[in-house]
């Protein structure tokens, strides 16, 4: 059927509206290609170039924002962990946004790298709605409506026993 | 038409407490913030640089430095809320994984599917 009535209740409303099946689907797929690529392309760049180091931008940069406190005490103690899951998480993330693989498990930490991104760059000159936050909200809306079961490789991993088996996994692809 | 949702009360507690301090933080007090005088979250200032007066924002005014326009409401406040906010839903979805995992099966389908029950 091409298009889907959804009948629910939200925030104590009922709400009744139409969508179109293949649009839906093919906006979720490229919603979850593009986002993927944004965040991999970030990734792939930082590890070709050799070395990374996010010291100066965690202990200068996110001074004075509201994850200054978080940022600065693992430039002090810890800045080996962000050098190293920085550049791969980005890229790991991105992969499997593009290929649909661990959908939701890759962006809830999409998601979780933006707020450090969203609150340490604190972007807000022209308002609190900057890119970084347009990336938090891309990555929440792949992984709330499990995008990677359109043209991804969670609709077949789905499919298997293993995951029958152990529907808690249902959170991490989708 | 009447719906029924199979939501728990800690699902509406996320959507209501999640989006609902994001929603007042950013456009609602920034609407706030907007109708005050200030077209910026973040305050503006005059700081003079080897002899030259440049005007620069940031979430707060260095000492030194002339405040040409305050929002009304501090960045760092707001930035708090929202933080909470996205603290909500982080906590929210985490739990609702733990909770999967130790019942063996999901006590209500993720978000993004059918429901169960319906």
């Amino acid at each position: 059927m091409a298009t889907r009535q959804i009948d629910t209740n939200v925030l104590g409303s009922d709400v009744s509206f139409t969508l179109s099946g293949p649009w839906s689907a093919y906006w979720l797929f490229f919603l979850r290609v593009m986002t993927g690529w944004w965040m991999m392309h970030a990734g792939l760049t930082k590890l070709l170039e050799g070395p990374f180091s996010a010291a100066g931008y965690l202990e200068f940069a996110t001074a004075g924002t509201v994850v200054g406190p978080v940022t600065t005490w693992i430039a002090g103690n810890a800045v080996w962990l962000p050098n190293m899951l920085i550049p791969i998480g980005e890229f790991m993330i991105g992969l499997g946004l593009i290929v649909g693989c661990l959908t939701r498990l890759a962006s809830f930490f999409g998601a979780f790298l933006m707020v450090f991104f969203y609150f340490g760059n604190s972007g807000w000159a022209h308002g609190m709605v900057s890119g970084d936050m347009m990336g938090m909200l891309l990555f929440m809306t792949v992984g709330v409506l499990g995008a990677g079961r359109v043209l991804g490789l969670d609709q077949y991993i789905e499919k298997t026993n293993f995951v029958k088996n152990n529907r808690w996994l249902r959170y991490l692809l989708g | 038409m009447a719906t029924q949702s199979n939501l728990t009360t800690l699902d509406k507690a996320a959507m209501w407490l999640g989006g609902g301090l994001i929603i007042l933080a950013i456009p609602v007090m920034g609407l706030i913030v907007t109708l005050a005088g200030s077209n910026s979250a973040l305050y503006t200032y005059e700081v003079t640089q080897n002899g030259e007066t440049v005007t620069q924002q940031g979430l707060s005014v260095p000492s030194g430095a002339t405040a040409v326009t305050e929002p009304l409401f501090a960045p760092n406040l707001r930035g708090t809320i929202v933080l909470i906010g996205l603290a909500i839903f982080g906590l929210y979805a985490i739990y609702k994984f733990v909770v999967a995992i130790g019942s063996g099966a999901p006590e209500a389908t993720p978000t993004g599917e059918p429901s169960r029950t319906q």
